[in-house]
């Protein structure tokens, strides 16, 4: 076929070009590590990308959320440690104080460190977080809940009975705490006309005072024991459940970092290069292009007109 | 012997305009549309003797180029498709980078935001996790307004283009006419010859003019050709050129369509530049920018519904997060009445990307949506009381007057990623974040959590989308467009390649040819010059005998 001198130059010149884009598509490729440069690339593997991405950003912020979850666990159950401790020590007090060979001013003496233990006790059920949040006020964890009534005895509770949840997976939530009713007991607040009797107290601070009083009056009543024991039992089954929450927050974990591993391999397959293939890819342009250049000039240096 | 003279002589000519004309081919080798030309040579009638008939030499019939007006047909037509599917996939590509970036695109704006949801329900009264969301909100604002208004750029740009596109073709038809008339003197009258560089320099025009805007042309006895493009509009007839130009919607000034004598007809242009420059509007960036502004209604009003049914740090119940304001309404010029329309929280699912047309009768209204020209049914008690319909409120404010017919354009999505704003309140205090479930519970984060449940929530296209999902939508489509323009861009640049190939090897000049059409003119030159010389020496002979 007839060729026109133009055309020929101009085929040979977009024929290069062709090949450079290709080359630098490839050249792209190999600097991002990405096989797709823009979503035309590939629409359907962009549109999956960014819900992968998206699936692995959320059980991140998962992942964050368990630490939440888990500091606040880990200080409630440090708190409840320290309560437990004291109420041991209150049952050990008591046992003592009801030995009959005690005279009244020992137990005076066992009715004042066992008021004390009692400030202890209520300091740590008034313990707040870092952020300033009383831990045992349900949402009302702004204001203080436990507190000795200034008249009339006994004690109230501010806080509600609600507890705040954390979300650690795509259809989990986790309580980050308890309420101090649940902990430490409902009081009964200011006595009232009957006076609660030994072995009936529910909230640990009224049955504390309670033991003191009548260890002061030198009528301890063995009764108390009862309620310290009752009070031990609740807080340990408090401690049990945030301990199983821990677990479970140990467990999601697990989950979510399969989760994002799983998503983050697709992920993978989907949008990186496979720098082998595109190495090889790159290489073998690189030679067509000069190959290219080199025919063109050689291809032009042939004319008729050499010869005239 | 004056016969040898005569004889050679022509032969001189002849060769001398067969020179000529291969220079001329030689000096044109880079014309633009320049076909290369050559004499056509022919015996020079006999003349008769009573021995037979003797030889007179050669005559020049015509300089002739080479053309072929089937394959000139084909390159023109290819050439439209060509340059429209490049303008298309060139336009198209710019917001599919836009969409996919990491850095501009909104799905990483969205991610963040919602992370910083989850701090604020993990630590509901916590003042520094409120800021880190107050500004992510800000950010993911700012994000819609900026994609926003880079398509406004882009339209703008397009627009601009298609300016030029419309300057163009106008110019080039009026310079067709003037060859037209031109060649139609030129081919006229005593010469036989056609005018070859003015029929070359309109077949240039048209090649031109082909890339703007796609064309079919008539050619007419007179040698002049008329120009028709769409579906028969002439833009040259004869001599006279006529103009086209773009005209805004009444809506909305920056949609423009192009007009020829009064009458709209973009929908009737196929092919080049111009077509290429409208079907990127219709068909990539208008439902990109409905998409986005879908996006961005739904979400605004499905976290203000949650954040309002909340109360803030100090007790008060939640307000809106984001701003968006009504649903535009447009009232068609001539329009009387009035309508509004709100976005409707419980209904974000059946929003659609895309604008309606309310259209009152005279007796009753009639919803059409635009997308897909499909007539929304309205309950029978509408307008006495509002509607809702495709995740939008519709309320009749005032009715027409004296039953007058009137149009209202109802556009819920196009122009909602460029209003959402962030609610000023909160920037200047970020304790008014409604968490809480109740009032006076300042660790409450109940509704902290379905804020930042929604992420997960399919409350967008039917109840089918998350709004990540609404955005990898966006993102597909857009990524689809662009693929297939650029691989119908790259079909039709092997078919123009083709088409050009068949033009320029018929048509183009090949230097190695005319190189050896220049040794076998000059020869012939020569030898004709040898004749002249013969002569004149037998001429000598002659005298020298009778001296």
């Amino acid at each position: 076929m007839r060729i026109s001198t133009s055309w020929a130059q101009q085929t040979s010149v977009n024929s290069m070009l062709n090949q450079q884009s290709r080359l630098n598509q490839t050249q792209m490729q190999l600097s991002t590590g990405k096989k797709l440069i823009t979503s035309a690339d590939d629409p359907a593997a962009a549109a999956r990308i960014i819900d992968f991405k998206q699936s692995i950003k959320q059980t991140e912020q998962y992942q964050s959320n368990i630490n939440t979850a888990r500091q606040r666990l880990t200080l409630e159950d440090s708190v409840l440690q320290g309560a437990t401790d004291i109420l041991q020590r209150v049952n050990e007090l008591g046992v003592r104080g009801l030995n009959a060979t005690n005279s009244q001013s020992d137990r005076t003496a066992i009715a004042v460190e066992m008021e004390e233990l009692n400030q202890q006790l209520l300091g740590l059920a008034n313990t707040r977080n870092a952020n300033g949040e009383y831990l045992f006020a349900g949402f009302r964890s702004a204001t203080q809940p436990f507190s000795k009534n200034t008249s009339g005895g006994g004690y109230s509770y501010a806080g509600d009975s609600k507890q705040r949840a954390i979300q650690i997976g795509s259809t989990r939530q986790i309580a980050d705490g308890d309420y101090g009713t649940n902990a430490f007991g409902v009081p009964t607040g200011p006595l009232p006309a009957t006076v609660p009797v030994p072995g009936a107290i529910t909230n640990i601070f009224e049955a504390i005072d309670k033991f003191a009083t009548d260890l002061r009056n030198d009528t301890p009543n063995s009764a108390s024991l009862d309620d310290i024991s009752k009070s031990l039992d609740k807080m340990l089954t408090v401690r049990a459940s945030v301990g199983t929450r821990l677990n479970v927050l140990d467990n999601q974990e697990g989950n979510n970092a399969d989760f994002v591993l799983n998503i983050n391999t697709v992920l993978s397959q989907t949008e990186d290069l496979d720098y082998a293939e595109a190495i090889s890819r790159f290489t073998q342009q690189t030679v067509s292009l000069q190959a290219a250049q080199q025919a063109f000039a050689q291809v032009k240096k042939l004319s008729l007109f050499n010869y005239l | 012997m004056t016969g040898i003279l005569g004889t050679a002589l022509s032969g001189l000519m002849a060769f001398q305009r067969s020179l000529d004309t291969t220079s001329h081919n030689i000096a044109n080798v880079n014309t633009e549309g320049y076909s290369r030309q050559r004499v056509e040579l022919s015996t020079q009638p006999a003349h008769f003797t009573g021995t037979g008939y003797i030889g007179q030499g050669v005559n020049i019939a015509t300089v002739s180029r080479s053309y072929d007006q089937f394959i000139t047909k084909q390159l023109i037509s290819s050439t439209s498709a060509f340059a429209e599917t490049k303008t298309l996939s060139t336009l198209a590509s710019q917001v599919d980078n836009m969409v996919a970036n990491e850095a501009t695109g909104l799905s990483s704006a969205l991610k963040t935001f919602f992370n910083a949801v989850n701090e604020v329900a993990n630590d509901p009264t916590s003042l520094p996790a409120r800021q880190v969301m107050t500004s992510e909100a800000g950010s993911l604002t700012q994000q819609f307004n900026t994609l926003s208004t880079r398509f406004e750029d882009l339209r703008k740009q397009t627009n601009k283009q298609m300016q030029a596109t419309v300057n163009d073709i106008n110019s080039f038809a009026e310079s067709i006419a003037t060859l037209n008339s031109k060649i139609i003197t030129g081919s006229s009258g005593a010469a036989s010859g056609l005018p070859n560089d003015l029929l070359d320099q309109r077949d240039a025009l048209l090649a031109k003019m082909a890339e703007k805007v796609g064309i079919s042309t008539i050619a007419q006895q007179d040698g002049s050709i008329s120009v028709f493009i769409g579906q028969g509009q002439s833009l040259v007839l004869g001599v006279n050129a006529t103009k086209l130009s773009l005209v805004g919607s009444s809506a909305d000034a920056s949609h423009q369509d192009v007009f020829m004598g009064g009458q709209n007809i973009s929908k009737q242009i196929t092919g080049g530049e111009l077509s290429g420059a409208l079907k990127f509007r219709d068909e990539v960036l208008d439902p990109a920018q409905q998409q986005l502004g879908l996006l961005a209604a739904g979400f605004a009003v499905q976290f203000n519904a949650v954040h309002k049914a909340g109360f803030d740090l100090g007790g008060v119940v939640g307000g809106d997060m984001f701003g968006l304001g009504a649903v535009p309404v447009v009232p068609a010029p001539g329009s009387t009445g009035s309508v509004t329309a709100v976005y409707n929280p419980a209904d974000t699912g059946n929003l659609k990307p895309s604008d309606y047309r309310l259209d009152y009768s005279g007796t009753a209204y009639s919803l059409t949506r635009l997308s897909d020209n499909k007539d929304i049914p309205l309950p029978g008690t509408f307008p006495g009381i509002p509607t809702s319909v495709e995740g939008m409120t519709i309320t009749e404010l005032n009715p027409p007057t004296g039953g007058q017919s009137s149009s209202f354009l109802i556009r819920p999505t196009f122009e909602a990623a460029k209003k959402m704003t962030m609610s000023a309140l909160i920037i200047a205090d970020p304790s008014k974040i409604a968490a809480a479930g109740a009032t006076g519970e300042p660790g409450n984060n109940t509704v902290a959590l379905k804020l930042a449940d929604l992420e997960k929530q399919a409350v967008l296209l039917n109840g089918k989308a998350t709004f990540s999902d609404a955005y990898g939508q966006l993102v597909a489509k857009v990524g689809t467009s662009t693929r297939s323009a650029n691989i119908s861009s790259s079909a039709q640049e092997a078919l123009f390649n083709q088409a050009k190939q068949t033009q320029e090897s018929l048509a183009g000049v090949n230097l190695d040819e005319e190189a050896a059409n220049l040794i076998k003119f000059q020869q012939s030159y020569q030898a004709a010059a040898q004749a002249i010389a013969v002569a004149r020496s037998l001429f000598d002979t002659l005298i020298g005998a009778i001296r």
